[in-house]
């Protein structure tokens, strides 16, 4: 059988032309992150580095860098321990736990424009929340509105949305635990606690990587829920990269300055899935 | 081996190549702008000279479309061009333009613009000088009338497009369509019960707002004060009350000049008024402000005077209640800003001709009076102001029509620095405004970090 030596060439074209359509309008991101191009002013003029300086030197720079870490600690963080908790808490009860786990995972269904929407006209001054908080003899809150509470209100929604994510994988993982090695280790003396940290965790381990992969780079690039519930404040509250990004480069069309903090972005959500899929990998030989 | 070597890495190209297009996603790709003007060389005016065209035009939910879309079909029909109407709402209808008019694409022909927004196109050569259209002749229906709009808002329009000056010059941007200056709003019942003069300056407005502040009417806990504190530039349109009565620049020769003594007094004065108001407000955009008035939670509210027709029509639960009186009164007089919804002109249409002659049947006398019923105003054509139907649609509301035609013909201007980057300075300006309100730091702190920050943007 013979072959064209230029058939195998041709069969790489449609992922060739896949590359181009990613990597022109990221290179074109990049190139203009070194320039102080200003969308009505001009061509993109260089500035080597300014942009990055100003980010790094800046207090908005540095605080939306903050945001943009923190939040997605909080946030993964609190949405591991919902999601495996409520995980075991289903696989403990068994069979009824499967009918739960069709409502629980109900917020996932929903765009998170929709439910963040949600949210907002519910943690209003006089929304349905502040109603049930005073119903029950308590203050009524800012939510949304308050320079303190901004940043935990988009934590809530957040959690609200892609917990029960975190309990679907977390799920699957725990059906992977055989019963033999828990009844071993309870046999041995073991009780739920230490049962849980020497036995299912480990165990959990892969899936765990996964779960923090995901949501970890999802909630670096966090804007939907911020931008639909706060547009980045009150003041700079929830302002992260992304979000500073927005504003500088489509609101301001000051895209030398946006494109520097979306290249910061794509650095940590680089670099977080780099080292995590390293651990997985030796996760996978050990 | 092999392969286990080869499955991670690729993991790594794809969510390389994932992240790199979800950060470049938020931003459209750019090509310079600037279409061929297919200008059809028409020897007379005529309605059908462009007779086949279509248009397409993109414009926010607001009265002005509102006015302008069931009547489509007659302009439809006078002129044999078809028409294309794209309504969004006012935030989504912002990005949709800006990312249309940078593409050059002249996918949009004519579109609501408004002063700050002219000064952001014309800088970059997106929008068209409209003077040449109007001395044309053979574009301008014989009985159009330019001179019948008020002169201060066709003013408005112009610039030369000179950095920090120029206002008033130069090119003429955009056709008005619809007038908003700041009144100031008060509860004729609230002040009654209280026994609260009307306040004529600013302290008397801030010792009123305190004084109602916290009382019971109607079985409601009343705020003294409500308005925008949104931390983007229209917030500035009320602050402009407070800016112009003490005379406060945004910037003087190519520096900001938010920090000015002037600047911390004035705006020192206006979060004293604010702490009057729901502590929410300070996030509030002019809907917000808005919906809180209409609920009859507030005594006073500085906003758009041509928000009349929703306090004033059936159903709603102040109806009769509201009154309108001049924005208070400063060291330097009484002062107002001056917000005009107008028609502009994509520079890249492809059909500029019949984008005019759209321009010119929607800014007609005509159009502009029926516009009164749809709540479009204030009217922006002097004829159109003093028509019985202006008259007749504002019987019911008070003071109304000798309030909007004083702040008009005394006290309104655009009193912000033309510049392509204004929009970024006025933002900043309104984010110091906000953080002071909320107590985040001290006006003068504030100020003065806004002032570097718009230092470094407008240099």
């Amino acid at each position: 059988m013979k072959h064209k030596p230029s058939l195998p060439y041709l069969l790489l074209l449609p992922a060739l032309a896949l590359l181009v359509a990613i990597l022109y309008p990221f290179l074109t991101g990049a190139w203009w992150s070194f320039t102080s191009y200003r969308l009505n002013r001009g061509a993109p003029v260089p500035n080597w580095g300014e942009n990055f300086l100003n980010l790094f030197s800046s207090g908005e720079g540095l605080h939306a860098i903050g945001i943009t870490l923190g939040y997605a600690v909080v946030v993964v963080v609190l949405e591991c321990l919902f999601g495996i908790g409520l995980a075991m808490l289903l696989n403990y009860v068994g069979r009824i736990g499967n009918s739960f786990r069709l409502l629980i995972v109900l917020p996932l269904l929903l765009p998170p424009v929709v439910a963040a929407l949600m949210w907002k006209v519910m943690l209003t001054e006089n929304g349905v929340v502040n109603w049930l908080l005073e119903a029950v003899g308590s203050q009524k809150l800012l939510w949304l509105n308050g320079p303190d509470s901004a940043l935990w209100s988009v934590v809530l929604i957040d959690v609200w949305i892609f917990t029960p994510f975190v309990m679907l994988l977390a799920q699957a993982g725990l059906k992977s635990v055989p019963k033999e090695l828990s009844e071993a280790s309870a046999m041995d003396g073991a009780g739920p606690v230490r049962n849980f940290v020497s036995v299912t965790l480990p165990m959990l381990m892969p899936v765990l990587v996964v779960i923090v992969t995901f949501r970890g780079i999802d909630s670096l690039k966090m804007f939907d829920i911020i931008y639909t519930t706060t547009k980045g404040g009150p003041v700079d509250a929830t302002t992260n990269l992304h979000v500073m990004a927005y504003l500088d480069g489509i609101r301001n069309l000051n895209f030398g300055a946006a494109m520097a903090a979306l290249i910061v972005l794509w650095l940590l959500c680089y670099l977080i899935s780099f080292f995590l899929l390293k651990a997985r990998r030796k996760e996978a030989f050990s | 081996m092999e392969v286990q070597r080869f499955r991670p890495s690729r993991r790594t190209v794809m969510q390389m190549a994932v992240t790199a297009v979800a950060a470049t996603a938020t931003l459209a790709a750019c090509s310079p702008g600037g279409g061929a003007d297919s200008t059809v060389d028409v020897d007379s005016f005529g309605w059908r000279n462009f007779e086949g065209k279509s248009l397409n035009l993109l414009m926010s939910e607001h009265p002005l479309s509102a006015a302008i879309k069931p009547q489509l079909s007659d302009f439809e029909t006078k002129t044999g061009i078809k028409v294309n109407l794209e309504t969004l709402s006012e935030a989504d209808y912002m990005v949709k333009i800006l990312t249309e008019l940078q593409s050059g694409s002249g996918a949009y022909d004519v579109f609501m613009t408004s002063q700050p927004m002219n000064y952001q196109y014309a800088a970059a050569g997106w929008i068209e000088d409209l003077q040449p259209w109007v001395d044309n002749s053979k574009h301008t229906a014989p009985d159009y009338d330019i001179n019948d709009f008020f002169p201060a808002l066709l003013s408005a329009e112009r610039w030369d497009k000179t950095n920090f000056g120029g206002a008033g010059k130069g090119g003429l941007w955009a056709i008005p369509a619809n007038e908003e200056g700041y009144a100031l709003f008060y509860r004729k019942d609230i002040l009654a019960a209280n026994n609260v003069e009307v306040p004529q300056t600013i302290d008397e407005l801030i010792a009123a707002a305190q004084k109602l502040n916290g009382v019971e009417f109607g079985g409601k806990k009343i705020s003294g004060f409500v308005s925008r504190g949104d931390k983007t530039y229209p917030t500035l349109n009320p602050f402009s009350t407070f800016a112009g009565a003490y005379g406060v620049k945004d910037i003087t020769d190519g520096k900001a000049t938010v920090n000015s003594p002037e600047g911390i007094e004035a705006t020192s004065k206006w979060v004293e008024l604010m702490k009057t108001a729901p502590k929410a407000a300070s996030t509030y955009t002019w809907y917000e402000a808005q919906q809180d008035f209409l609920a009859g939670t507030s005594a006073f509210y500085i906003d758009a005077d041509h928000m009349a027709p929703d306090f004033e029509k059936t159903g709603s639960a102040i109806a009769g209640k509201v009154g309108y009186a001049l924005p208070p009164e400063g060291p330097k007089g009484r002062s107002s800003s001056m917000w005009l919804w107008s028609l502009g002109m994509n520079s890249a249409s492809k059909s500029k001709g019949a984008a005019w002659q759209f321009m010119q049947w929607a800014t007609s006398k005509e159009l502009l009076t029926s516009a009164i019923a749809a709540g479009n105003m204030n009217p922006t054509r002097m004829s159109v102001a003093n028509s019985p139907e202006m008259v007749q649609a504002t019987a019911g509301w008070g003071d109304y029509n000798k309030t909007w035609t004083e702040i008009l013909s005394k006290h309104a201007s655009w009193p912000y620095s033309p510049s392509a980057s204004w929009t970024n300075a006025g933002d900043i300006w309104a984010t110091a405004i906000q953080s002071a309100i909320l107590g985040q730091a001290s006006v003068e702190d504030a100020l003065n970090d806004a002032a570097k920050k718009i230092d470094a943007v407008i240099k």
